[in-house]
């Protein structure tokens, strides 16, 4: 094990970094899609439409009943016999935003119960439109209780953009496995796989803290 | 005679997949004896780890939080190659397969176990450890009698929601060669040359949602009788 036989994988950094980039890429892609989802679900959840509540509240426990890599494979292998033929990335970034937007549907509806209902009345009876009061009055609220556990969701998704590499998404898992397979040297490289993951998480812990200082002020750092 | 695309040409292989569920049905519990050992795993792990968390002991505290967010920062599945494929490696000992599938997910659940067993116990008032200690109640009698009960009581539905995450991430252990429900099927789907894969997977995702289902709503129950 020691010492570290780092000098094999040197000629492979380029690689590497490439993998780390289509690991964020396809991460960043995914949380911006599952986010705007998760909040719309959380919506029609909490809407006065009964078919609408049963039809999303499926939806979530479904994708949090069933494993990430049976949807990616769902996407990747059985669509095709549909007719529908996805790239590795898409059904990549697809499998992660659907699987994501079940989390994030029940982080914007734990905090959506955080906020008193009779504020909505309150607004309503000062003249504010529905869609005034949710810009002016639930979303900032919503957005400042449920930050913390938004920022879990965006760093779990980019750990489990890892199992992308089922479907062939030449992310840093991939490359990792790759390196690999060519070098032997597999501790070393899975030890730096691992090392840029973690890293990952504690720099998008770091920037979504600050991050929601910047948005909506105080402690909103992600619990620890 | 009528040749509709895609679905339709699906229903008939189900007979063709009804020979195969003795082999899924194995797979399946395949699933449930790893994700059934990981889950111990993680318990005690996470117990052990979560409580000197909680303790703030000036050695032991800084270890504990570098345990947490190691694990709770790597991917399970590049722990399992670091395991399954770095580890013989490195130290020259073999390491079988359902052994990394166990090890790999019991310590990456553990990770998650030592922080709901952390944030239970702290939730729970100051005020008691005092009032215990105050009664003549040395450190682990305190932890035995008054912290545990109660800090278990508030971990038991985070503790089910992480059982549950631990039998969804036991898909992933097919790259160690663990013959689980999901390799089980990726190998039949192979064996029918695809012919069967609509109904694979949806046997696949229904067996996952039962059990998982399942764990959910045996937590709820056994909330409702502790009276959380």
């Amino acid at each position: 094990m020691f010492p570290l036989n780092l000098r094999t994988l040197a000629p492979y950094l380029p690689q590497l970094l490439d993998g780390l980039w289509l690991t964020f890429a396809i991460s960043a892609v995914s949380v911006a899609i599952e986010l705007p989802l998760g909040l719309g679900g959380a919506l029609l959840r909490t809407s006065r439409f009964p078919l609408a509540r049963s039809l999303v509240a499926g939806y979530v426990q479904v994708l949090r009943n069933v494993p990430l890599l049976i949807v990616l494979f769902a996407l990747f292998y059985v669509l095709p016999e549909f007719g529908v033929t996805l790239s590795p990335f898409t059904a990549g970034v697809l499998g992660l935003s659907l699987n994501g937007s079940a989390y994030a549907i029940e982080i914007f509806r734990g905090g959506l119960a955080g906020i008193a209902t009779g504020q909505r009345e309150v607004a309503s009876s000062l003249g504010l439109r529905p869609h005034q009061v949710f810009s002016y009055v639930v979303f900032p609220q919503l957005l400042r209780i449920s930050f913390p556990a938004l920022g879990n969701q965006v760093v779990g998704t980019t750990l489990v953009s890892s199992q992308a590499f089922f479907i062939g998404v030449a992310e840093l898992t991939t490359v990792s496995n790759n390196i690999g397979s060519i070098t032997y040297a597999y501790f070393e490289i899975y030890l730096i796989a691992g090392v840029l993951y973690v890293a990952a998480a504690q720099v998008l812990n770091r920037a979504w803290t600050l991050l929601g200082r910047r948005l909506v002020g105080g402690d909103s750092g992600r619990g620890q | 005679m009528e040749t509709a695309v895609g679905a339709s040409s699906q229903m008939n292989d189900i007979p063709i997949i009804v020979q195969y569920i003795p082999a899924l049905l194995r797979g399946a519990l395949t699933t449930v004896e790893v994700s059934l050992a990981a889950l111990l795993l993680a318990t005690v792990l996470g117990l052990i780890v979560g409580l000197a968390r909680a303790t703030r002991r000036p050695i032991v505290y800084p270890l504990t939080v570098a345990y947490v967010e190691t694990f709770r920062s790597i991917p399970l599945l590049v722990f399992l190659f670091l395991v399954f494929f770095g580890i013989p490696v490195a130290v020259n000992v073999d390491v079988p397969a359902f052994a990394a599938a166990v090890i790999a997910l019991g310590v990456s659940g553990s990770a998650t176990m030592a922080e709901v067993i952390r944030g239970a116990v702290e939730s729970i008032s100051g005020g008691q450890w005092e009032a215990a200690q105050s009664l003549g109640m040395r450190y682990p009698a305190v932890v035995r009698y008054v912290v545990l009960p109660q800090a278990l009581r508030i971990a038991l539905p985070p503790v089910v929601s992480l059982y549950v995450a631990i039998v969804k991430d036991s898909s992933l252990i097919l790259v160690v060669g663990v013959v689980d429900l999901t390799t089980t099927a990726m190998q039949i789907r192979s064996l029918t040359r695809g012919t069967g894969t609509v109904p694979l997977f949806l046997i696949l995702a229904a067996t996952y949602f039962v059990l998982c289902y399942s764990i959910s709503s045996a937590g709820q129950w056994l909330e409702r009788r502790i009276e959380i």
